[in-house]
């Protein structure tokens, strides 16, 4: 049986968001700019995580909204807006992604779960201070994310952007729970490594 | 499992939602005992910490902006108009287009060579919206600048977005004040700003 997923509270911005909707079923465009306002940008984000191409965000945002305006009425409150919104880009995300491969203009991305082993049980050894500052380090924190895999830097995204927890991850991702946190966990270890990397100067 | 047993498995896999403040109940308070004899996992936090940080630091710059906005609520105003839409519900009258005095085109070579490829080119290049009454004036952005640019240059010019961007990348823009010396001075600033505009046109 699917395990009830946990919303993280988010009363206000949720009671907003619900309320928004109602607008965007009734046909009103301000109340479409308002969840716009609230969630372009985690859309368009989640979307550049995977997409790696702003144009590529851009539409699949744009195809989001749209798709909130045709369905606001469908929103059943099943769970959190934000999780509701964030799957439809998903889904918007993973068509562009097949369309990509379909069209021939890039391989199609390995399945993440094809490189990633069980998570093992002890923690890495204690980082260093410099790695520790690396890690607070916007712009090599950019560098080492950009080279994970699309799926797991859209993890990363989800848990350490949006914090999602990881059953809302897995209800947005549309996997199980176990994968949500092993793809987090060989992107630590990936981002660690290359921030290691990076603050001995070997980037 | 009894204390012993749960203080030798280090919870490394659910270190991630405590870091992201997502953890609740039975698995925070394991998780929270656990820390408190463990040295190494309390490490491991810090440093998820540290890179929560630091992600959040390095995708906070990434935004969608007015741009997006404008582009969908194009798309919107194009449904509502649409006279066998998918959206069946109220739809306002949609009001009469200014078309007159803003039939206006903007080419590039490449946009010639589109239009007269395309069945029917050479009749409208770019559809405008329905809701938009004030002269316009047609826009087209070199690609590689930034969103933040544009913005600049669009609140120096003294304008705003109306519709776009259409397939080719052409956005209307219209002045914020009235009159014809406003749209003469707005075209005379974005023409000014050629590191950021590739073309105007307008009446």
């Amino acid at each position: 049986m699917a395990e009830p997923v946990r919303e993280r509270s988010l009363a206000p911005e949720e009671d907003e968001a619900r309320r928004l909707l109602q607008g965007v079923a009734g046909g009103d465009e301000a109340a479409l700019r308002g969840l716009y306002d609230l969630y372009g940008g985690a859309v368009y984000r989640f979307a550049l995580t995977r997409l790696d191409n702003p144009a590529d965000a851009a539409d699949v945002l744009n195809e989001v909204m749209l798709e909130v305006w045709r369905g606001a009425a469908r929103f059943r409150g099943g769970s959190a807006v934000r999780t509701w919104i964030l799957g439809i880009a998903h889904h918007k995300t993973m068509d562009r992604l097949r369309r990509r491969a379909r069209d021939g203009w890039v391989p199609q991305e390995e399945a993440p779960e094809a490189a990633e082993g069980a998570t093992p049980a002890d923690p890495d050894p204690q980082p260093g201070e410099a790695t520790i500052a690396a890690a607070q380090d916007a712009a090599l924190v950019r560098r080492c994310l950009d080279r994970l895999s699309g799926a797991l830097r859209q993890a990363v995204y989800l848990a350490f952007f949006e914090d999602r927890s990881y059953p809302e991850i897995a209800r947005i991702l549309e996997v199980p729970l176990g994968t949500v946190k092993t793809r987090i966990f060989h992107a630590k270890r990936a981002l660690r490594e290359c921030l290691e990397r990076l603050a001995a100067g070997r980037g | 499992m009894n204390d012993r047993q749960e203080q030798a498995r280090h919870p490394v896999e659910l270190l991630p939602w405590l870091a992201n403040g997502t953890l609740e109940g039975d698995e925070r308070e394991a998780v929270e005992r656990h820390l408190a004899g463990c040295a190494a996992c309390r490490e491991e936090l810090r440093f998820l910490q540290a890179l929560r940080a630091g992600v959040k630091a390095g995708w906070a710059q990434e935004s969608p902006g007015e741009l997006g906005w404008a582009r969908l609520r194009a798309a919107v105003r194009r449904e509502r108009q649409a006279p066998e839409g998918r959206r069946r519900r109220w739809m306002p009258a949609p009001r009469v287009v200014a078309m007159a005095a803003s039939v206006l085109v903007v080419v590039q070579a490449g946009v010639i060579a589109f239009l007269v490829g395309r069945p029917g080119g050479g009749t409208a290049l770019y559809q405008p919206l329905g809701a938009e009454t004030r002269p316009v004036l047609q826009v087209r952005f070199r690609p590689e600048v930034s969103e933040a640019r544009i913005r600049a240059v669009l609140r120096e010019a003294g304008v705003e977005i109306v519709s776009g961007p259409g397939a080719l990348g052409i956005y209307e823009v219209a002045p914020v004040a009235e009159g014809a010396a406003a749209l003469a001075e707005a075209r005379r600033r974005l023409e000014a700003a050629e590191d950021v505009v590739a073309e105007v046109r307008g009446p």
